[in-house]
């Protein structure tokens, strides 16, 4: 959270906000999309100074070079590798700047699980979860620095 | 649900994003921030959004070009349609047009975007048998 706090204000785009955790910890122009309903009215509750839009991660529906950065928390481990590649180039597209919170490696996990998880309305399912180091994700995306490592997060910009 | 209009910035980056999720095919100028910046300077107020806090679920265009009222890209979430937004959204460009002074208003539909027509037909806008576009691009 401190280390989201202390990059400088832009505009940015956060895929994936959900409820808007660590949306509201962001600087500068704000705007969040999430492909849920509920997670934004949640978001939008939260963190009035954004703005939140339901819309889909791939492709992103945003116009070329429109941000100064993109930041998504806890997404990218989610995608698996054609969705990945996919993700990478639509950020590109779309902001000169990528900012990526993601789970660290953890001693009891594998760094690639099919994970099941029970949702509150009792359904299962499957999810796709990855752990990272802070160099793992920066060979995928070719460079870049680490900003933060602990024991629970990896923050990385690209 | 809260209609106003869009400020400079942030109101158009969700715009932007909201017309991206439901651009219709037949849509022919591209979707730019500089477009929509440049619109809010010479037409202030031309851009509408419906907000419920600070989520954007609407957006419309209603123009005035100094002679007549222009409707263009209206779209609601695509999560919230069916509740009014739109009429909402058209009623208040009406309202926004009215007060600037304009006594005609027009709302440019595909002919084959049949969900399009009867909107705009079902909230007051008849297709005009008598007269039809010419179009050039500059």
């Amino acid at each position: 959270v401190r280390t989201l706090a202390a990059l400088p204000p832009a505009r940015t785009l956060d895929v994936a906000c959900g409820t808007g955790y660590l949306t509201q910890h962001l600087r500068g122009e704000i705007t969040g999309l999430d492909q849920s309903e509920s997670m934004i009215e949640i978001a939008a509750a939260r963190v009035p100074s954004a703005r939140f839009i339901t819309a889909d991660a791939l492709p992103l529906p945003v116009p070329d070079a429109s941000f100064d950065r993109v930041f998504t928390g806890h997404f990218y481990g989610h995608l698996v590798e054609e969705e990945r590649v996919r993700f990478l180039s639509e950020a590109r597209r779309v902001a000169g700047e990528l900012v990526i919170a993601d789970t660290a490696l953890q001693p009891d996990h594998e760094p690639i699980e099919w994970q099941e998880r029970v949702l509150n309305d009792g359904t299962r399912h499957e999810v796709y979860k990855r752990y990272f180091s802070g160099e793992m994700l920066l060979d995928e995306l070719g460079g870049g620095e680490v900003l933060h490592a602990g024991p629970w997060f990896v923050v990385v910009r690209s | 649900v809260e209609i106003r209009a869009a400020a400079s910035g942030l109101d158009v980056q969700a715009v932007l994003i909201l017309w991206g999720t439901g651009r219709t095919r037949h849509a022919a100028t591209a979707d730019t921030p500089e477009a929509v910046e440049r619109l809010l300077e010479t037409d202030p107020g031309a851009l509408l959004v419906a907000m419920e806090g600070s989520e954007l679920v609407g957006a419309v265009i209603a123009a005035f070009d100094g002679w007549r009222g222009n409707f263009y890209r209206l779209a609601v979430a695509p999560t919230r349609r069916r509740e009014g937004i739109g009429r909402a959204l058209v009623r208040a460009g009406e309202e926004r047009l009215r007060a600037v002074g304009a006594r005609r208003a027009t709302a440019l539909v595909a002919f084959e975007d049949e969900p399009a027509r009867a909107f705009w037909t079902a909230v007051g806008y008849p297709s005009d048998p008598v007269i039809g576009r010419h179009v050039a691009n500059l």
